[in-house]
């Protein structure tokens, strides 16, 4: 019930992001007990590389404190869709925050902002619009996977945020979005995003509204512009963003001063070369950030769009 | 968000896109909209769907004063102007500089004619010697650059944070202290911005558009402090606020924002309001660095932003809401018209007690200073396991703050910037656009935690 509002202690049924290191972040949900592999319940323990965690020992902490294991210790935080994103059980491929954020702020949502999002995939994009637009929005959100909507579904409401979501089977390209004039913005992650844009348009308010769509391949991306400027849809643009991160350095640097004769060497007669070839000052402390040796170099391409609004006769 | 859509009222702000260029203006009835040379009538635009599109008739003589006409579709020349003939390639093309018959005096003459964008843009091509020697491509490429010039298309925009922030950033990036519009939507989401939640933000520099944006993530759910260094905002950030939050109809009541100054650092922490609360405020050493007011030079037509924008706040949303912000003279203003409004120094003092319970949850630094020791010390005022993020256009403050916050135990530290880049896409002829923005700046995050080992929840 955690994602609904932030609140200071842990409680039976919220979900906790386990802050081990920065490699090791695990979202498990609190409860007594567990199915394990042959359907029995079992008490609820979870194993990580600093040992063993009673999990329903977490109630009643507070967010944000350290948790005692067998060989060392965590953190337990509270979950926000970022950290959602970043431990959530992968069952498509899925959006991450770089382009999560741009999607949110390109498509204007807002508390009370009404969100068509197809496919639904693992519920990544999902949680953010859901944080985004509550109280007063409400998202309507495909799959044409029916477990994977189904499981969708299930994590929405286990999260506390059910109420604002509805979760459908459905496969958006070939049947529509069901849905007439209620929403302002739309989100497609489809193979075929060019089908879904007439059903899109549908969709959103006859006051217009603002699309996206996310393809990893420019064929796709093609298409679909040529499909969004066939039905009216403005303001087109297709951008790519990532997020380059910096390792931050605190970096010790010799320093040779060539112009001057070295030190010693040459003062008590010895024939061979100096092993000191030049002046050698004090080594300079650097602090500097460099860049990962690899990073992610593509996610996908998301293009936006407006949908101007519908001309009335009357004007 | 009516199912209809709000139409373009007299006397609020809204963004004027023509073509790339765009212009934050107010729309009153009895004056014009200038749009470089030209200038629309008003009149003409109010009344429609925000988000309506509009062709420009050139109404003809000195003034030059456009009548704007609702239109469903805007006109790409490109594909209406083809010409019969094409090149394969450009091997017979030849750089000089008689291939064009027209004069510039010829086509201002048209022009003040009245002749449309696309008869003007049909004479050039017609008398263009070389035009039916270019590629198809090359054809189109030319008759877009030509479009650009005599569009005729403009659509009235609500000044929403996506458009007000590209704007500010394409008139001058460091106006905004190179603050791209993809890393304010990282800052959003660094701090998890979400309605209902308590902000604490830092902003001084940056036109306010920081506020701005989480306010509008707010939407009229929660409170926002936002500390500020001098007397008053900026009267360009109080714009900026007015423009994008209040304008909006999306407020819904019990929100609260309150403002404050920062009562120099010391005196907001330990929640004594220096001298009256708020009337004086101390700078910081070395501060002084104000940015210049953008308001009159980015925004001409948004003159006297304050008692306007302070009716439209009292008119339809404030007795509910007692949504407030602040400037001197906005709160003489609002004290003027509504009985419900808190004073300036009402909103410090709410301000300072919101601090004292130190939990708010998120902190949001974008400030010209740097920004080690104000984070070291505001990061006091947040919850533990609340995010915090600093914006600075510079990597190297980011690095220190890094291990200022590593020595204070936050975890998730993490420094970085986004890289963003656009693409045309045209049939055949999709690849990243030519120019590219170098930087848009750089970003540190992480979460504040407690230290201090639980004994309650030691495991076997």
């Amino acid at each position: 019930m955690s994602f609904k509002e932030y609140k200071t202690h842990v409680e039976m049924g919220d979900t906790v992001i386990l802050y081990l290191n920065i490699k090791n972040i695990h979202a498990i949900t609190v409860t007594e007990e567990v199915k394990n592999k042959k359907g029995n319940m079992v008490p609820n323990i979870f194993q990580t590389v600093y040992g063993a965690l009673k999990v329903k020992d977490l109630v009643g902490m507070k967010y944000g404190s350290q948790v005692q294991m067998t060989r060392g210790w965590a953190f337990a935080l509270h979950p926000t869709p970022e950290l959602w994103t970043l431990t959530l059980p992968h069952r498509t491929q899925i959006l991450y925050t770089p382009d999560i954020s741009i999607v949110l702020t390109q498509l204007e949502l807002r508390p009370g902002s009404v969100v068509c999002e197809a496919g639904t995939g693992s519920g990544s994009l999902s949680h953010a619009i859901l944080r985004t637009i509550a109280p007063t929005g409400h998202l309507h959100t495909f799959d044409f996977h029916e477990q994977r909507s189904r499981l969708a579904a299930e994590e929405f409401s286990a999260h506390g945020v059910g109420d604002y979501v509805t979760a459908r089977h459905r496969d958006v390209c070939g049947e529509g979005f069901d849905l007439d004039s209620v929403a302002d913005a739309v989100f497609l992650d489809l193979p075929r995003p060019y089908d879904a844009v007439p059903f899109a348009k549908q969709a959103l308010k006859k006051s217009g509204g603002r699309i996206c769509s996310f393809s990893p391949c420019i064929e796709q991306v093609q298409k679909t512009c040529d499909s969004l400027r066939k039905h009216g849809f403005t303001e087109l643009q297709t951008l790519e963003c990532l997020q380059r991160e910096f390792q931050v350095r605190k970096s010790v640097m010799s320093v040779f001063d060539l112009s001057q004769p070295p030190t010693d060497g040459s003062a008590d007669g010895d024939e061979r070369p100096s092993k000191k070839a030049a002046m050698e000052e004090r080594p300079r402390e650097v602090l500097t950030g460099i860049p990962l040796t690899t990073m992610p170099g593509h996610t996908g391409f998301l293009t936006f769009a407006t949908l101007p609004p519908v001309m009335t006769s009357a004007t | 968000m009516r199912e209809d859509g709000p139409a373009i009222c007299d006397g609020k702000n809204y963004i004027i896109i023509k073509g790339s260029f765009m212009k934050l203006a107010k729309l009153k009835t009895q004056k014009q909209c200038q749009l470089g040379r030209a200038s629309v009538d008003v009149a003409g635009l109010l009344g429609h769907p925000v988000g309506t599109q509009f062709r420009l008739h050139s109404g003809g003589g000195k003034q030059r004063l456009m009548r704007p006409e609702p239109v469903e579709h805007t006109e790409d020349l490109a594909d209406a102007i083809a010409a019969d003939e094409s090149a394969a390639d450009n091997r017979n093309l030849l750089a000089n500089q008689t291939s064009q018959a027209m004069t510039k005096e010829r086509i201002m003459e048209m022009r003040e004619q009245g002749a449309t964008g696309k008869e003007i843009v049909t004479t050039i091509v017609d008398n263009s010697t070389s035009f039916q020697g270019k590629t198809e491509f090359s054809q189109a490429k030319y008759v877009r650059k030509k479009q650009k010039k005599y569009f005729e298309f403009i659509s009235v925009q609500e000044p929403t944070v996506r458009l007000v922030a590209s704007m500010y950033y394409m008139q001058d990036p460091l106006k905004i202290m190179n603050l791209r519009v993809d890393s304010l939507s990282q800052l959003l989401t660094a701090c998890s911005v979400r309605p209902g939640g308590r902000y604490l933000v830092l902003e001084s520099g940056c036109l306010a558009v920081t506020v701005a944006a989480v306010l509008e993530r707010l939407g009229g759910h929660g409170h926002l402090v936002h500390l500020f260094q001098g007397g008053t905002p900026q009267s360009a950030e109080a714009q900026a606020d007015e423009t994008v939050a209040t304008d909006r109809e999306t407020v819904a009541p019990n929100g609260e924002t309150a403002q404050t100054a920062a009562e120099s650092p010391k005196a907001a922490a330990d929640g004594i309001p220096s001298s009256g609360g708020g009337g004086d405020v101390t700078t910081t050493d070395g501060g002084g660095d104000v940015v210049p007011d953008g308001g009159d030079d980015v925004t001409p037509a948004t003159e006297e932003p304050t008692a306007a924008t302070a009716e439209e706040t009292e008119g339809t949303e404030a007795q509910e809401s007692r949504k407030r912000r602040l400037s001197g003279s906005q709160t003489e203003t609002s004290e003027r018209k509504s009985k419900y409004a808190r004073t300036r120094c009402e909103d410090s003092e709410l301000a300072l007690n919101m601090l004292s319970s130190k939990d708010m949850d998120g902190l949001l630094l974008c400030c010209r200073q740097h920004p080690v020791n104000l984070l070291r010390y505001l990061l006091r005022f947040l919850a533990v396991s609340r995010p915090f993020t600093v914006f600075c256009p510079y990597k190297e403050p980011l690095l220190e703050c890094y291990f200022a916050m590593k020595a204070e135990g936050c975890i998730m530290l993490k420094v970085t910037e986004t890289w963003l880049r656009n693409y045309q896409v045209l049939p055949e002829r999709t690849h990243p656009e030519i120019n590219m923005s170098g930087g848009g700046g750089y970003i540190l995050s992480g979460f504040k935690v407690d230290r201090s080992l639980n004994r309650a929840a030691v495991t076997d």
